[in-house]
C-alpha cells in the first residue's frame, strides 16, 4: 500500500495546483429567532483540480444545502465559497450541477437532444458548437442517437444519462452530484457510478458527490468528507487509496475497501475509530 | 361563474415522476366506438325518449315540442342567412372579449404569480371577485355601452373570461417545480431565460386550462347579452323565437347554440392535447 498522503490538504497538494473549489468557514442557518435551524454550522475545506471526493452524511445534515451555496443557489449566512478562486456569488460559469430528481430536473416539454442543450442555447454557444457537444456529451454517457427522444420515453437510469450529459456539454471545472443514484434500482447504479468514474477519469474533471450511501463514497472518492448530524460541521476527512480503475466486484472485496466503509460507518455512527 | 381553482382540468395531474410504465394514458385502451359510439348512442336514446314522450302527450306538446319538429325548425332556421348573421354577431363579440381577456389575463396572471408581493396583496380579492356572478355587471354596462353594438357581449365576454384565464395563469407559474427552477438558474439562465424557457413551458397546461374554460364561459356570456338586452345576437334570436310563439324554433336555436359551445370545446381540446404532448396527462409511451 502506498504511503497515506495527508487528508486535509486536497490530493497532489503541490503550490501550481490551486484549489478549483474551496469553501471557507461556510454556515447555513434556515429561518430566524425561535425558529431558525442551523442547517451548516461551519465547514472549510478545498478540493483541487482533478480530484474526486465524496460527501457523505445522514438524512437531513446539509448536503443538499451545501451543494446549493457552492452552486450558488443559496446564500449562505456565513462563510464563502470560492470557485475557479472566484468568491461564489450567484450560479458560477464553471459549475455544474446533477440532481438527484431527474425527473424534475429534466424539462419534460424538451427532446434529450435540447435537453442538453438548452443551457448552451441561453448563452448563445454557436448552434454548430452545441451540436457538436451534444453529440459527444450524449456518446460519453452511452446514449448515441436519444436526442429526439423525450426524457419521460426513458428509464430513470437513462434519465440520469441524459442530466450527465447536459453537464457535460456545459464543459464545467466542477461537476456537482447532490445523490444522483438514489433513486434507481442496484444495476443502473452501479453501471452509472461505473460511468461517473470513467467520464472522469476521460475528461479531468473535478467531481463532487454527495451521497448517503458508504459503499458508493468510498467506491468513487479520492477523499471521502463525512459530516455530523446537524449543526452539521466536518467529522473527519478520510482519503480513499484505493487502486484505479476501480471494478464494482474485485475493488469492493479488497481490504482496504472494507476497512474504508467500516471506518466510515463508525464515523456517521458516532462511534470511537481506531485511525 | 368563473372558474373553481385551481382547476386542472384533465391537463394538471401533479408533477410528480411516475413509476415508469404505468403513465396514466388518458381515455387509454378505449376504442373509437367506446369513446363515440357509446356517448352517441345516448344522446339518440334520449331523443327517441323524448319523441315518445311528446307525441304520447306524456309531455305537453305544446311547450315541448318533438324532436322531429324541433329538427325540422332546426334545418328550416339554417338555411336563412338570419341566424347566421345573429352567430356571427355573438362570435365576434366573443372573439373580441376573449382576445382582450387573454391579452388583459394573462400578464396579469403572470404578474400575479411571479411577485409574492402582488400575489399577497391581490389574491383574496380575486378569489372574491370572481365568485360575484359576471351577469350582475350587465345593467352597469348597458348603461355604459348601450345594447346596439357588439360591444355589451365583447365586455360579458370579457368578463367571463378574464378572471379563469388571470387565476389559472396566476396558479400555474406560482406551480413551477423549484428544482426545475434551480436546474435553470444553475446552468446560467437569467431572469428573462427562465422566463421563456422555464417559466411560460411550466404554466402552460394551466393557462390552457384557463383559456378553454374562459372561452366557453365566455361564450356563455355573449349570448347571455343578447338574450337580456337585446341587440344583433344569437341569444335576442332566440328571444325573438319565444315572443313569435314558436317554441320549436326556440328549442333550435339552443341546439344551434350549444352545438357552437361544443364547437369551440373540442376544438381547444384538440389544441390542447397537441401542444401538452408532453404532459404526464398525455403520454402515450413510457417504456
Ligand atoms: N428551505 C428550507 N427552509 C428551512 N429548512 C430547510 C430548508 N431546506 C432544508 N432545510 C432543513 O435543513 C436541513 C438540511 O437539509 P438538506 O440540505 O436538504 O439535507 P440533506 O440533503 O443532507 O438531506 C434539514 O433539516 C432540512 O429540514
Ligand atoms: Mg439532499
Amino acid at each position: 500500500m502506498s504511503e497515506r498522503r495527508d487528508p486535509i490538504a486536497p490530493a497532489g497538494g503541490d503550490v501550481a495546483n490551486a484549489p478549483v473549489l474551496e469553501v471557507r468557514n461556510l454556515g447555513v442557518t434556515y429561518g430566524s429567532g425561535s425558529d431558525a435551524v442551523v442547517a451548516i454550522r461551519e465547514l472549510s475545506f478545498s478540493i483541487a483540480p482533478g480530484e474526486f471526493v465524496c460527501i457523505v452524511g445522514p438524512s437531513g445534515c446539509g448536503k443538499t444545502t451545501l451543494l446549493k451555496s457552492i452552486a450558488g443557489l443559496l446564500r449562505p449566512t456565513r462563510g464563502d465559497a470560492y470557485v475557479a478562486g472566484k468568491r461564489v456569488d450567484g450560479p458560477p460559469k464553471d459549475l455544474a450541477l446533477v440532481f438527484q430528481e431527474y425527473t424534475r430536473s429534466l424539462l419534460p416539454w424538451l427532446t434529450v437532444g435540447d435537453n442538453v442543450t438548452f443551457p448552451l442555447a441561453a448563452r448563445k454557444v454557436p448552434k454548430s458548437e452545441q451540436l457538436a457537444r451534444r453529440k459527444a456529451a450524449l456518446a460519453q454517457v452511452g446514449l448515441p442517437g436519444f436526442d429526439d427522444k423525450y426524457p419521460w420515453q426513458l428509464s430513470g437510469g437513462m434519465q440520469q444519462r441524459v442530466a450527465i450529459a447536459r453537464a457535460l456539454a456545459y464543459e464545467p471545472a466542477v461537476l456537482l452530484m447532490d445523490e444522483p443514484f438514489a433513486s434507481l434500482d442496484a444495476q443502473s447504479r452501479a453501471d452509472l457510478e461505473d460511468l461517473v468514474l470513467k467520464v472522469q477519469r476521460d475528461t479531468g474533471l473535478t467531481v463532487v458527490f454527495v451521497t448517503h450511501d458508504i459503499d458508493e463514497s468510498v467506491y468513487e472518492a479520492d477523499r471521502v468528507i463525512v459530516l455530523t448530524q446537524r449543526p452539521t460541521a466536518i467529522r473527519q476527512i478520510l482519503a480513499v487509496d484505493l487502486p484505479k480503475p476501480r471494478d464494482q466486484i474485485t475493488t469492493k472485496a479488497l481490504p482496504e475497501f472494507v476497512r474504508l466503509r467500516t471506518e466510515v460507518l463508525k464515523l456517521i455512527k458516532n462511534e470511537p475509530t481506531v485511525d | 361563474m368563473g372558474a373553481d381553482v385551481p382547476v386542472h382540468g384533465s391537463a394538471q395531474v401533479a408533477q410528480k415522476p411516475l413509476p415508469s410504465g404505468v403513465a396514466p394514458r388518458s381515455k387509454a385502451g378505449l376504442t373509437w366506438w367506446q369513446r363515440v359510439g357509446e356517448p352517441a348512442l345516448v344522446v339518440l336514446c334520449v331523443i327517441g325518449a323524448w319523441e315518445l314522450l311528446t307525441r304520447t302527450g306524456v309531455l305537453p306538446a305544446k311547450d315541448l315540442p318533438p324532436a322531429t319538429v324541433i329538427g325540422a325548425a332546426f334545418i328550416g332556421d339554417i338555411q336563412q342567412s338570419r341566424v347566421w348573421e345573429a352567430l356571427g354577431a355573438t362570435l365576434t363579440s366573443w372573439a373580441v372579449g376573449l382576445a382582450g381577456s387573454i391579452l388583459v389575463g394573462i400578464p396579469a396572471g403572470l404578474l400575479l404569480g411571479s411577485s409574492q408581493l402582488a400575489y399577497r396583496l391581490f389574491q383574496p380579492s380575486l378569489e372574491f371577485v370572481r365568485t360575484i356572478p359576471s351577469i350582475a355587471a350587465l345593467p352597469l354596462l348597458i348603461l355604459l355601452l348601450g345594447t346596439r353594438g357588439y360591444q355589451l357581449a365583447a365586455a360579458m365576454t370579457f368578463l367571463g373570461a378574464v378572471w379563469p384565464i388571470m387565476i389559472q395563469t396566476m396558479y400555474g407559474v406560482r406551480d413551477v417545480d423549484p428544482t426545475t427552477m434551480d436546474a435553470g438558474r444553475a446552468y446560467g439562465l437569467g431572469p428573462f431565460q427562465l422566463f421563456i424557457r422555464i417559466v411560460l413551458p411550466s404554466a402552460f397546461p394551466y393557462i390552457a386550462t384557463g383559456l378553454r374554460l374562459g372561452a366557453v364561459v365566455g361564450l356563455l356570456l355573449s349570448v347571455a347579452a343578447s338574450l337580456i338586452a337585446g341587440g344583433t345576437g344569437i341569444g335576442f334570436l332566440i328571444v325573438n323565437a319565444s315572443f313569435s310563439g314558436v317554441p320549436e324554433l326556440v328549442y333550435a336555436r339552443i341546439v344551434l347554440t350549444g352545438i357552437v359551445g361544443l364547437g369551440v370545446t373540442l376544438t381547444l381540446v384538440a389544441i390542447e392535447s397537441r401542444l401538452l404532448f408532453w404532459h404526464a396527462s398525455r403520454r402515450r409511451t413510457v417504456t
